[in-house]
Order: structure tokens, then sequence, then C-alpha cells
């Protein structure tokens, strides 16, 4: 049976604001655990992968973990577990249906727990703006809370130990998602993508790994896992992130004495199809949705300022779409649907 | 082609032998390289034969680049085979990390820079070293107690030692039980 674990779509968590979140939308943080003494999921049998499931789930119930509930992945359905991975909650390699998946999942949607993922166990905290630490405490008190139940792999030498090498160590991966407009306008991103590179940061498209980057959104993450403790890399990545926001603050103030009627002549122009629009695809929407933001950031264009736009450039992915309709789209339903939706927010929101 | 040695089966295993400036390649079948390497250590043998192999040839295994010998090996844990790492980048358990400790391990060197952990560790591993410390600690305290001649307080901290020394050994016996 399928059900519905997505319930209150009206108000969205991503309507709470955060530090820097004018820049930053959410912050992440994964930390990967596994039991000792048993096969990682891609190479465990069905058996071993229930089994594995049953350890984690009794170690749930019996640390003080009442406010997560289990769910088998089978069980839920295909538009909410779109929704978790639009939140980023849950990988897009987790969606293909195989025994002994599951999640964990906090009542409050902050934190889930990807069981039989590539590893036994991914730990994950999402919090809106720059909220690394934060997020990090998250993840280890119910790391803390699991450990009471089952013995982890760790080896004295290389730390926790993980299905694939690029995460053993720590196993702990930091990352934001942030909006560069300006930097992309100005062409610096593949510079600081570059110079990232060589410090163990690693810039992707919004989606991860091989993915589009669309509407200026970036995820900027840590590389390296080994070597260097929890804090050092919390760090490490919260001062780049810092860094980062400042650059694309920096590179805002010189395009608005550079070009400002420009910019706000983007606005303006997105402004005017997005409250006029009948249909609009995820790739428009978003990228006109990132020109009236930064018009909006740099006080070119006034909204009233409850418009909240970390949710709405959350709320136009497909499955929170399909969420708000109460059933599957076609994707010419979708996509009337997104204007529909865009234009109720921003009617609300005229520009003075 | 055949086996340099065998003249029998097709050679499979091929292996460049770079001496200060001369150039010597040995084209050898599965068998036949599986003898040499047991011929040279026999236990060995079993747990690392491209390395050995390797050795035998006087060659370092990183600059191998693509060794059919390391493809032979398998996880003693859980059976994996190195070859299978190759084509999914996973591995198929905590075990493989010794298992394949020589081939992992420059690979994990370049991935993080690091082949050292400075992180948190397992909670079991954490009550160790605390205790460890606070024995060190206490014995500093008796040190000093004995020399200022506070035989009372020096007996309390000798049996404060004991019980925590009493409690490290237990530990260890545990220990070598899961072992």
């Amino acid at each position: 049976m399928n059900r519905d674990i997505i319930l209150d779509t009206g108000e969205n968590w991503m309507s709470v604001s955060g530090p820097e979140n004018n820049i930053v939308l959410t912050s992440r943080v994964r930390l990967a655990r596994n039991i000792a003494k048993m096969p990682f999921p891609n190479w465990a049998d069905e058996n071993k992968r229930v089994e594995i499931l049953n350890v984690v789930k009794k170690a749930f119930k019996e640390g003080d973990l009442s406010n997560f509930k289990v769910y088998k992945l089978d069980d839920i359905s295909d538009i909410d577990k779109m929704y978790l991975s639009e939140e980023y909650l849950i990988s897009h390699d987790f969606l293909e249906p195989r025994v002994g998946r599951a999640i964990a999942l906090r009542d409050d949607r902050h934190v889930c727990v990807m069981i039989n993922e590539e590893d036994h166990m991914r730990i994950q905290c999402i919090l809106p703006g720059l909220n690394i630490k934060k997020c990090y405490q998250e993840t280890f008190g119910v790391e803390q809370l699991l450990e009471q139940g089952m013995e982890f792999a760790f080896s004295e030498k290389i730390g926790f130990l993980t299905a694939c090498p690029t995460n053993v160590g720590t196993a702990l991966r930091a990352s934001a998602l942030l909006h560069l407009p300006a930097m992309v306008i100005s062409q610096k991103m593949n510079n600081l993508t570059t110079m990232l590179m060589k410090v163990g940061v690693v810039v992707r498209g919004a989606f991860g790994e091989g993915t589009n980057v669309a509407g200026n959104l970036f995820q900027v993450s840590n590389h390296i896992t080994l070597g260097k403790s929890e804090d050092e890399i919390l760090e490490n990545i919260n001062s780049i992130i810092l860094n980062i926001v400042e650059k694309e603050k920096n590179t805002r103030s010189l395009l608005l004495s550079e070009s400002k009627e420009k910019i706000m002549d983007n606005a303006s122009r997105a402004y005017g199809i997005l409250t006029h629009a009948i249909t609009l695809t995820y790739e428009e929407a978003i990228e006109l949705l990132s020109m009236i933001r930064m018009g909006s950031d740099l006080g070119l264009i006034t909204l009233t300022p409850d418009l909240n736009f970390n949710e709405i450039m959350i709320s136009i992915r497909s499955s929170h779409i399909a969420k708000i309709a109460g059933s599957k789209l076609s994707d010419g339903e979708e996509c009337s649907a997104r204007a529909d939706f865009i234009r109720s927010k921003l009617e609300l929101n005229k520009i003075h | 082609m055949l086996c340099d040695k065998c003249k029998k089966n097709p050679a499979k295993i091929f292996l460049t032998k770079i001496d200060a400036g001369s150039t010597n390649k040995y084209n050898l079948c599965e068998e036949c390289a599986a003898e040499l390497a047991s011929e040279m250590n026999p236990t060995k043998f079993l747990f690392n034969l491209p390395q050995l192999v390797a050795e035998m040839f006087g060659i370092s295994i990183a600059n191998l680049g693509e060794n059919p010998l390391e493809d032979l090996l398998t996880c003693s844990d859980c059976g994996y085979s190195y070859k299978d790492f190759k084509s999914t980048g996973v591995l198929g358990c905590s075990n493989c990390y010794e298992s394949f400790s020589d081939q992992l391990e420059p690979i994990i060197k370049s991935m993080q820079n690091s082949y050292e952990h400075t992180g948190k560790t397992i909670k079991r591993d954490e009550d160790k070293t605390s205790n460890a410390k606070e024995i060190a600690k206490l014995k500093k305290q008796l040190q000093e107690h004995v020399l200022l001649e506070q035989y009372e307080e020096a007996a309390k901290v000798r049996d404060q030692i004991r019980l925590l020394e009493k409690d490290k050994n237990a530990d260890s016996r545990q220990k070598e039980d899961l072992l």
C-alpha cells in the first residue's frame, strides 16, 4: 500500500528564515555510518538488507528517537518520494525500489535517515539559511543515539568505513545551496569553481552530480572527509561559504554601479512574464524568479516583504506542484499548475 | 600470444620490468604467474598475488596502471572482488579496506590527501582513551603524594588506579573474545 506521508504542504518548512537567507537557501549535513561485520547494501543480499533494516529499526525504537517514523520505501507513494528528493531529504539514487530500503523521518522533516542507500545509514539534516554547525549537531545527536544500538564499522587508522572510499574517515559531507546570479552574470563562476576545487570544495548544480545549473542555484560541499576533524571540516566549509556570499554581494554592488538599468529591466520583464504566463516549465520559471529575486535583493523593485523566495523556488519543482494539485499531473498540466501557483504568489505581492 | 614460461597457455598477464636504462617484457599465463609467485612465498601469495608478483619483478604496483592480477583479489570476509570495486567504485564490506589495503591506500591518499583519521572515534575507543588519560593523571598524583609523604592520600589514589586498570583489562579481554 502506498501511503501519503507528507500532509502539510500548505506551510513549507522552507518558509522559516535563517542566517544569510538572501543568498544561502539551505544548509545540509550528511553523516554516513555502517554496522560492523555486515556487507554494504550494494553487495548484501535481500535477507541481509532486511537484517540491516531491522537492526536500525530496533535502534530507533530503543534510543530516544520517538519523534522519528520509519517508512519502508515501497510504502511511500511516488509523489511523496519525489517530494522528499526535491527537498534533498533522500537522494535520487534512493528512489529506485530495493528490498530493505527505508527512511526514518523526523516529524519536522528536518532530519531524515536513509537506510540501505549506498551505506547502511545516511543521517541527514537540512535547515534554512547558513546553519551548517546546527545541522551537524542534529545529525551527530541522532548518530549518538543510534550507536547505543549497534557497533559501527570503524578503523583506528582511517575512521568510519563507508561503501565508497570518497566518504571514509569522518564520513561527513556538509553543503549549502546558494543563489549566485551576479557571479553568473559577471562570468566569475568558472574561476570560482576551479579555485574551490584546489581547496577541496566542490561546486555543482542545484540537484547535485551531473545536473544542470538552473536559476543560478549552486550546491557547494566539502570533498575531503579524511585527515581533518569534523570541526575543521565544518569550520572550513562555513568560512568558504561566507566568503562566496561576500563575493556575490560585492559583485552585485559592482553590477549595480555598472548596469543598474539592465538589472532593473531584467527583473521587471521577469515579473511581467511570471504574472501573465499561462504555462511555465521549471527551468523557465526558476531563471525568471532568479532575476526578480536579485532585483528585489538590490532594492531595485519592491515586493511585499513577506514574499518568501526560498519557499517559491523549492515549491515550483515537479512533485511539489503535483502535491499542491493533489494528484499526479501530465507535463502540460504541471506547467499550467506551476504558472497558476506563481501568479497567485506574485499577484499578492505587487511591485509598488 | 603464448606464455613465455610454459609456451602452452595464452599469456594473460603482461609485466614490464624497468631497470636503469633497460626494459624487459614478460608475458605469462595466469597459472605460471601464480606458480612463480607461490614459489617465492606461498603464504603471502594467497593474500596478495599482484603485490608479490610486482615485488618479484622489482616494480612498484602504483606504476602498473592496469594490472590483471589485481582483478583476482577477493575480500576474505565477504568474497567481493577488487575487479568489482574497479567497475562500481563501492566496496563489498568494511573488511574490504583490509583485504585491498595495498590497492586502496594509494587511491585514498590521492583522493583525500591523507590516510589518517583525526576525527571522532567510536564510543568504545573514546572510553578507552579517556580511561588511559585518567590513569596517567592519577599516577602523577600518586607520585606527588608519595613525594610529599601523604601516604593516606596515596593509598586512595592507588586504589582508584587499580579499579580503572581492572576495567581496562576487562575491556581488552572482551575485545580479544570478539576477535
